[in-house]
């Protein structure tokens, strides 16, 4: 049977639970597609078609023998490179990792499974999370479908390049300071970081953990929808919030307006987003938030000048203690040129990380030195304070705030990779709700520049995931540029 | 984060390159040495911003660790099956103490 790549979860689901389509040629079609497209855009680092295809025939025998099937029945999803999978390699980008075979699977990823989904693959990324390029894995970097010279963004690249490509209607990502949004943006896809604290993070692999949250990317919002069913509680994770999962899609299906949402407008934001190109795109969305029936209101967020400065001390300093536990000896990269331990150590773990992991790890261990950690680490921690009182008092005066996601468009491949501070501001304008802890949603609003797509960035109050997606899904029944294709 | 002070001179360098359990080569050091240099001179606007009586949020309020409660261990098979090396149920390492 001929199944169509432009399918999204909720239409491959209601299919594949009606009978119509049968969850294997799904599966078919869309490993066929990538096998194709792939080599050009390397959104995988790994295809994993017989668990696909075993998984998928499982759901069409329980379709047969009439079961009730999950709401994400057959639908194809890929999974980034630091979630782990019982049996499956997960290497987070690095060669550290290059043979890391998962002892258990992560939370999120064993939920999406329990919702019916299909695993392809994994998708590349930054090592460990750590760029804002999809250029810093080990294996080499994606491109962007809309324009194969240029970054998807990062550290999700891959999995919002498949996404973009139609190599599937669903991905995992993580997003510590902007890294599911921020490709998402550049990649023309929709994408979710949850509230901290929303979906579990047992099985992601530690980068910055005060910060860590596993998103969802898709090409509409009410697919990311049916992707946030994996939050909710899970002993496994102390930080997981202990609070009832909504149905984020039913609570979706109710809004058509924006009547009573007030939408405000960050002035730091708006000086803070360079290109005129996406300035413009974001002021057109804004305006249609208004048109939608949100009343706009502008509010101000004095600390966010300092959230870049702030956020990558922090994650640093994190980094720097989460990736001690590398070290040749229990798992990943072992060395083979020594015959002392320091020396097994630390050549294990020079051989091991890429430039950039090795420059946050020091730039961490440099913050956390005796006598600089009140006035560096704590500085920085007391700062982040200071940003997420901003944040609660803007929410006092609107609902959402709406902004541009990146501050710039996807850029040439290598043009940024020897500038570390013009990388880093990058995420100027996603670190700030990450540093809050609050759920932030990357939407497409138009294009910078020709085949270089705009984000619209919507952020809420912590826990009001409803809130957010149901601003997305009336800016998406009211526009059209989630549905725009880099790829026939 | 005062520039001056807090960029690292070759020889601090060097002591956090082995704190952080690396190993470069001199040209290594020198490059990210200057990486770094940029960095902390970038975000040095920090240390300006008066903080006195912020109240620093708990990231996960009201939700206390579970109870200490044993449960069944990973078996030595799973523990050991990334390792490097391995000898009977244990992690190999060069040998540490001489002789």
């Amino acid at each position: 049977m001929s199944v169509s790549h432009q399918l999204g979860a909720r239409a491959i689901a209601a299919r594949v639970q009606s009978g119509e389509l049968r969850a294997s040629d799904v599966a078919q079609a869309h490993l066929q597609r990538i096998r194709e497209l792939d080599p050009q855009l390397h959104a995988f680092v790994e295809l994993w078609p017989e668990r696909a295809l075993q998984s998928a025939a499982a759901i069409d025998r329980a379709q047969r023998s009439g079961q009730t099937l999950g709401p994400l029945a057959g639908v194809p999803v890929a999974i980034k490179d630091n979630l782990l999978c019982q049996g499956q390699i997960s290497a987070c980008g690095s060669k550290m990792l290059e043979r890391f075979v998962s002892p258990y699977t992560a939370t999120a990823v064993a939920r999406l499974e329990q919702l019916g989904a299909i695993l392809l693959g994994r998708t590349n990324m930054d090592e460990f999370g750590m760029g804002s390029s999809t250029e810093r894995s080990a294996f080499g970097p994606t491109r962007n479908p809309w324009q194969m010279s240029h970054v998807p963004g990062g550290s999700s690249g891959g999995s919002a390049a498949a996404v973009a490509a139609d190599f599937c209607p669903l991905a995992l990502g993580s997003d510590t300071g902007g890294s599911v949004r921020q490709p998402a943006a550049m990649c023309g896809v929709t994408g979710l970081k949850p509230t901290y604290g929303r979906v579990s993070r047992s099985g992601l692999v530690a980068y910055a953990s005060s910060l860590d949250c596993v998103g969802v990317i898709g090409r509409a919002i009410e697919d990311v929808a049916l992707g946030l069913q994996i939050a909710g509680d899970d002993e496994r994770d102390s930080t997981c919030a202990k609070r009832t999962v909504p149905n984020y899609l039913q609570e979706l299906d109710g809004r058509k307006d924006l009547r009573g949402i007030r939408v405000g407008i960050v002035r730091e934001f708006e000086e803070a987003t360079g290109d005129e190109g996406i300035k413009l795109a974001v002021r057109t969305a804004q305006e249609q938030l208004r048109a939608c029936g949100g009343t706009i209101v502008e509010v101000a967020l004095p600390s966010v000048k300092h959230a870049v400065a702030t956020y990558y001390l922090l994650a640093s300093t994190e980094a720097s203690s989460n990736l001690a536990r590398y070290d040749g000896v229990r798992y990943g990269h072992r060395t083979a040129h020594t015959r002392r331990l320091d020396e097994l150590y630390e050549q294990s773990r020079s051989e091991g990380f890429g430039a950039e992991v090795q420059l946050r790890i020091l730039l961490g261990t440099f913050a956390l030195q005796k006598g600089y950690q009140d006035q560096i680490y704590g500085q920085a921690t007391r700062v982040r304070a200071m940003l997420a009182a901003d944040f609660a008092y803007a929410f006092t005066q609107c609902d959402v705030l709406a902004s541009a996601t990146s501050p710039m468009p996807s850029f040439a491949l290598g043009s940024k990779l020897q500038d570390p501070i013009a990388m880093y501001w990058c995420d100027a304008l996603t670190v700030p709700a990450s540093l809050a802890g609050l759920p932030a949603l990357s939407l497409p609003c138009g294009f910078a520049v020709e085949r270089l797509p705009a984000g619209l960035q919507l952020t809420a109050p912590k826990f009001a995931e409803s809130l957010l997606l149901q601003v997305g899904s009336v800016f998406q029944q009211q526009t059209n540029w989630h549905l725009q294709r880099p790829l026939s | 984060m005062p520039a001056g002070p807090f960029a690292p001179d070759p020889q601090d360098l060097r002591r956090l390159v082995k704190m952080a359990r690396l190993c470069l080569t001199d040209d290594q050091s020198a490059e990210l040495g200057a990486r770094m240099a940029v960095i902390l001179q970038a975000f040095a606007s920090l240390q300006a911003i008066d903080t006195p009586a912020t109240h620093i949020e708990n990231p996960a309020p009201g939700k206390p660790l579970r109870d200490d409660i044993c449960g069944p261990p990973l078996p030595v098979s799973v523990a050991l099956a990334n390792a490097p090396r391995t000898a009977a149920d244990a992690f190999l390492v060069p040998r540490i103490i001489e002789g």
